[in-house]
């Protein structure tokens, strides 16, 4: 597990100032809006804005930074050093994807603390000691459970990379043929099985929802078999992503 | 190496194909298979005060 470690902490250490760029980013529009008084945010349309602006911001931005992960050693020319590494090719690919991992998290925490901080501002809720408890649980299951569904979106993104990175012409249609093909797999399969797994168990998901003078929590209970599908295209795309990095990749 | 990017590139060809068509043609049920395997149901509700 070691070497798994210390690349990790390489790739943490290459990333810091593009998570320091978001992490600035969503504080100083939410501090912003935050320091607004109550009557301004309610009257002025760029607020609510400003309110949803990260999430668009944030998204494209997650997806690029999976492709750059990986991107920056090849035109850094350390894709040398990164393959000629006496590790397993699922230790470099584990180190990659956990990476854009924490930054989907970091990214999400203080993007959706800043939207529920402010929003309770702007419709001047007032909560108890518990009601903030209940909100505090639901920034960080709804972080979570964002930063887990991200992960399809950004596992496939990575795995069509290295798939490009097999080719030395069309690169482009490599990556988005691996895209296509990975999506639709995963719906198709998800589809597919629903009705042979029905017998797993269900997952409660929690939703909370923001009304002008009170919050609502509502529990949906989902049935996991389509997510069954989705996960067996997910590992697959890991495992070739990890024999391509071992077996067949060239700097 | 070379001959299995060479069927890798056969095979991922084959499938967009395959996943394009699909796609095209049957875009609408994918979506209803898939989305309608979650079997939604509404659990408790509560207001947070």
């Amino acid at each position: 597990m070691r070497p798994f470690w210390q690349l990790l902490r390489k790739e943490i250490r290459q990333s810091l100032p593009d998570m320091g760029f978001v992490a600035a980013a969503v504080l100083l529009n939410y501090g912003f809006l935050l320091t607004r008084d109550q009557a301004a945010l309610q009257t002025n349309q760029l607020f609510l804005f400003l309110e949803l602006a990260p999430a668009a911001f944030i998204l494209p931005w997650l997806c690029w930074r999976s492709v750059a992960v990986w991107r920056r050693d090849w035109n850094s020319h350390h894709a040398y050093l990164l393959l000629s590494l006496p590790v397993s090719g699922w230790v470099i690919a584990a180190a990659k994807l956990l990476v854009i991992t924490l930054e989907a998290a970091l990214a999400f925490i203080l993007m959706t603390a800043g939207f529920h901080a402010s929003w309770v501002k702007l419709a001047d809720i007032h909560l108890t000691p518990s009601g903030y408890g209940s909100l505090i649980a639901w920034i960080l299951g709804s972080t979570l459970m964002a930063t887990i569904l991200l992960l399809t979106v950004l596992l496939l993104l990575q795995c069509a990379y290295v798939a490009s990175r097999l080719v030395a012409r069309l690169r482009w249609l490599v990556f988005a043929a691996t895209v296509v093909t990975g999506w639709w797999g995963a719906l198709r399969l998800g589809g597919l099985l629903s009705p042979l797994l029905g017998w797993l168990p269900r997952l409660p998901i929690v939703t909370m929802s923001l009304n002008n003078n009170y919050m609502e929590r509502q529990v949906l209970v989902i049935q996991s078999a389509p997510l069954v599908g989705v996960l067996l295209v997910l590992a697959t795309a890991f495992w070739l992503m990890a024999r391509w990095v071992e077996r067949d990749l060239e700097a | 190496m070379h001959d299995r990017r060479r069927w890798f590139l056969v095979g991922l060809a084959i499938l967009t194909l395959v996943a394009v068509t699909d796609l095209y043609l049957n875009a609408k049920q994918i979506g209803h298979d898939f989305f309608r395997g979650f079997d939604v149901k509404d659990g408790p509700q509560q207001i947070i005060r």
